[in-house]
């Protein structure tokens, strides 16, 4: 189920990536794919990629490059295993990764039950007005009031040969070789690179030597001159492969703390990761009130707990459900429209695709390839603004749409065929740390497991009982895990931090191109146990006035808070010992 | 990295101990029933990913032959499986691959953090499949089939406990 039609019940939508300004803490050297210039490292805040499995024992990466910095320091290399040919070097849109993310980012929807009936009369006496302690859409967002107000949600002469070179997009790229036989195959593809302005460290040079002493391609790209940061774009390069790969090691060297990487994969079975584990989330330690808030932590803690080699599979099912999500059928039909109109003034065209596309990646490259501007009058100041210098400006309208075509429409409409020609796609994401980035991830393809939606759903429950009323009454959450967590009616919106003692994985998987897999670690029971004693110590209130009738309802007197010191120190000492007996045990294989 | 307190929790220090003295270590956290704890062998095994789904653990005699693969983008790989007894569910492993006749080596060094394994039984796990990145064990260009290489393969556990090994094995080029 998709993201694109309006929830009723509350939804998350998680931005996972999207906040990709991140605090270095170390200078890092050239980047790309995983590697980036010694002044400014790429920022790879959340490392996105695409990998469509053509059939062919090709590979298709689409890869978004995240950069700040000057212009001229940016250089991005990537290792692969074949010379890119024709069409299989090319860029993608940004907006591409955007759309995708969005239409398959996590949800966690609740929805809303009560069980039992609750007091109904009118209270006495000093007992607060109910409509004064009625929750308001601030106490609770998940009050069916509320719930309109809700947004929708979510990189000759010596052993170096350039075995391509060329520009693509804003970029001019090359593609190098080593001789064979060089006993060091790094010291002259180095001098090369500083010769030709790629900045590289010594760090960065031990990364890439496993790759290049087992005589792999280099792909290393650069800006053209005149372009700037804002002219970086995903790359798109389809390579001889079996399986699709991460070449993770080489992203140490501009990494940051629990950085993402978050990869879709195109196929015509969902992806599993080959020699990483397979993470299943604890959901209760999920904050469904408000899961944008500590989705990120718990992956990363889920990750850990897996020695840094996990990921979370986020959705995997029929491709059908993203068709029209990068590129849209109404704005094809658009886009046909633009072109087929005659327009009488530079104006006038320039207008019909700046409304439409100038946000979009690849716009001003081809607006800067088709026009020709008069003598002093610079691109920046054209820029600025357009429709002041009408008259300096001359252009062919046919080269000028021709051009967006290609660096606007294009990219977009080729993500979205990629994805429509594979049966099959899975979004899988995780965090790592520099120092965890010991092993390239591997993925491959297992038709014999189930889909995994995106959307996750349970269910608030108002536990009632006569001798209260409904805003005195105590919440459970039931998850689809078959665990609950309860809280008080004070702490409705608020999620218990005594979850946080739960471990983040549920189960752990070791997953293959066949079977179900092997069952790694289980921590289903742990959880279990440790949320039956957080949730008994949750009091059920008495009610708020001398009872109408003895009911023999448990009451154990009012309620002081879901975290409540007796409630914590039972889940503490519970925990505690369930964990210390589980680790000594092992957890045995699955059938 | 976070760590989360049910994990603080259980962690243990890590022990001082002298590598001859883990040869034979008997476990003593043992289980939960009463009754005197088995003393288990810390050991370490090497073997291959075998089965139909590939998740089984087939050890490698000496001599015999390791497949390499290529995946594409992040090159040539042995594709290897290491056996621990006695050491629990989560280990740090670290392998190396060297050739014989030139001494070059290549490794997959652990992590930071332990992996988690697949156990067999309470004290038998397994990690696999385990890819180490042959680039580097030859020059670029020579042909890898039939090498003769030496595995070694370190294993440690969180409380200290560890175990290697060693095996001669040829590299085979057959998958690629």
């Amino acid at each position: 189920m998709m993201q694109h039609r309006k929830l009723r019940s509350f939804a998350v939508s998680m931005g996972l990536a999207g906040a990709a300004a991140a605090a270095w803490s170390t200078p890092a050297s050239a980047c790309g794919g995983f590697f980036c210039s010694q002044q400014q490292p790429v920022n790879q805040a959340a490392e996105r990629i695409i990998f469509a499995d053509n059939g062919d024992g090709t590979i298709t990466a689409v890869i978004q490059i995240l950069y700040q910095g000057p212009s001229e320091n940016f250089s991005w290399l990537l290792p692969i295993s074949t010379v890119p040919e024709g069409d299989q070097l090319g860029v993608a849109s940004d907006i591409a990764f955007t759309r995708l993310q969005f239409a398959t980012n996590p949800q966690f929807n609740l929805t809303q039950a009560v069980e039992g009936e609750c007091r109904t009369d009118r209270p006495r006496g000093d007992v607060a007005n109910p409509s004064d302690l009625r929750e308001n859409c601030s106490d609770n967002p998940l009050l069916a009031e509320c719930q309109a107000d809700l947004p929708d949600q979510d990189i000759n002469g010596n052993p170096i040969n350039v075995e391509a070179s060329g520009v693509v997009g804003a970029f001019d790229y090359s593609v190098l070789s080593v001789e064979p036989g060089q006993a060091d195959p790094v010291a002259p593809a180095l001098e090369w690179l500083g010769q030709n302005g790629y900045d590289v460290t010594p760090e960065g040079a031990r990364l890439m030597e496993p790759y290049l002493a087992d005589g792999m391609y280099l792909l290393a790209l650069r800006l053209t001159k005149g372009s700037d940061t804002g002219s970086i774009r995903p790359i798109k390069v389809t390579y001889r492969a079996s399986a699709p790969m991460i070449p993770i090691k080489l992203t140490a060297v501009a990494a940051n703390a629990d950085m993402g990487v978050m990869t879709w994969a195109l196929s015509s079975a969902r992806a599993v990761p080959m020699n990483y584990n397979a993470l299943e989330l604890n959901e209760a330690r999920i904050n469904w009130f408000n899961a944008a808030s500590n989705y990120e932590q718990v992956v990363t803690e889920a990750a850990d707990e897996a020695g840094g080699k996990g990921f979370v599979t986020e959705f995997a099912g029929p491709s059908s459900q993203l068709a029209d999500v990068v590129w849209q059928q109404g704005e094809e039909n658009d886009w046909q429209s633009v072109k087929n109109t005659t327009y009488f003034s530079f104006d006038q065209l320039f207008q019909a695709i700046f409304q439409r596309y100038q946000a979009q990646s690849g716009f001003w490259d081809a607006v800067r390839r088709s026009v020709t501007l008069a003598e002093g009058l610079s691109f920046e100041d054209f820029r600025r603004c357009p429709g002041c210098y009408s008259e300096q400006v001359t252009f062919s309208p046919s080269a000028l749409l021709a051009a967006i075509e290609a660096d606007v429409i294009e990219p977009l409409r080729g993500v979205q065929e990629m994805i429509d020609r594979a049966p099959y796609v899975t979004r899988l994401y995780s965090t790592m740390s520099a120092a965890e980035m010991t092993v390239d991830p591997v993925f491959v393809f297992n038709p014999e497991l189930p889909e995994v939606s995106n959307v996750h759903q349970a269910t608030q429950v108002t536990e009632c009982n006569p001798n209260v009323y409904r805003f005195e009454a105590p919440w459970r959450i039931d998850f689809p895990q078959g665990t609950s967590v309860r809280g008080t009616p004070d702490t409705n919106g608020q999620w218990p931090d005594a979850t946080n003692d739960t471990p983040p994985n549920f189960r752990v998987f070791q997953l293959a191109a066949a079977g179900e897999g092997q069952l790694v670690a289980d921590n289903s029971g742990t959880i279990g146990e440790l949320l039956q004693a957080y949730n008994d110590g949750i009091p059920t209130p008495s009610g708020s006035g001398p009872l109408e009738r003895d009911t023999g309802a448990c009451s154990l007197g009012r309620p002081s808070s879901s975290n409540s010191p007796r409630a914590l120190g039972v889940l503490s000492l519970l925990g505690a010992c369930l964990w210390r007996r589980r680790a000594r045990r092992v957890t045995p294989p699955r059938a | 990295m976070s760590t989360s307190s049910w994990r603080k929790r259980i962690s243990q220090p890590r022990l001082p101990l002298p590598r001859w003295l883990l040869l034979w270590v008997p476990i003593a956290c043992g289980s939960d029933e009463a009754g005197p704890a088995a003393p288990v062998e810390v050991g370490v095994d090497i073997g291959v990913p075998g089965g139909s789904d590939g998740l089984e653990f087939v050890p490698l005699e000496p001599g015999a032959a390791i497949p390499l693969e290529t995946f594409g983008q992040g090159g040539t790989h042995a594709l290897l499986a290491v056996r621990t007894s006695g050491l629990g569910n989560r280990a740090f492993i670290g392998v190396s691959i060297t050739n014989i006749a030139t001494g070059d080596a290549v490794s997959a060094p652990p992590g930071p953090s332990p992996r988690l394994l697949i156990c067999r039984t309470p004290d038998v796990c397994d990690l696999l499949p385990l890819l180490v990145m042959t680039g580097g064990l030859v020059p670029p260009g020579t042909d890898r089939d039939g090498l003769n290489v030496r595995l070694s393969v370190d294993a440690s556990n969180p409380e200290g406990l560890s175990a290697s090994v060693e095996r001669d094995a040829v590299l085979s080029t057959e998958r690629l």
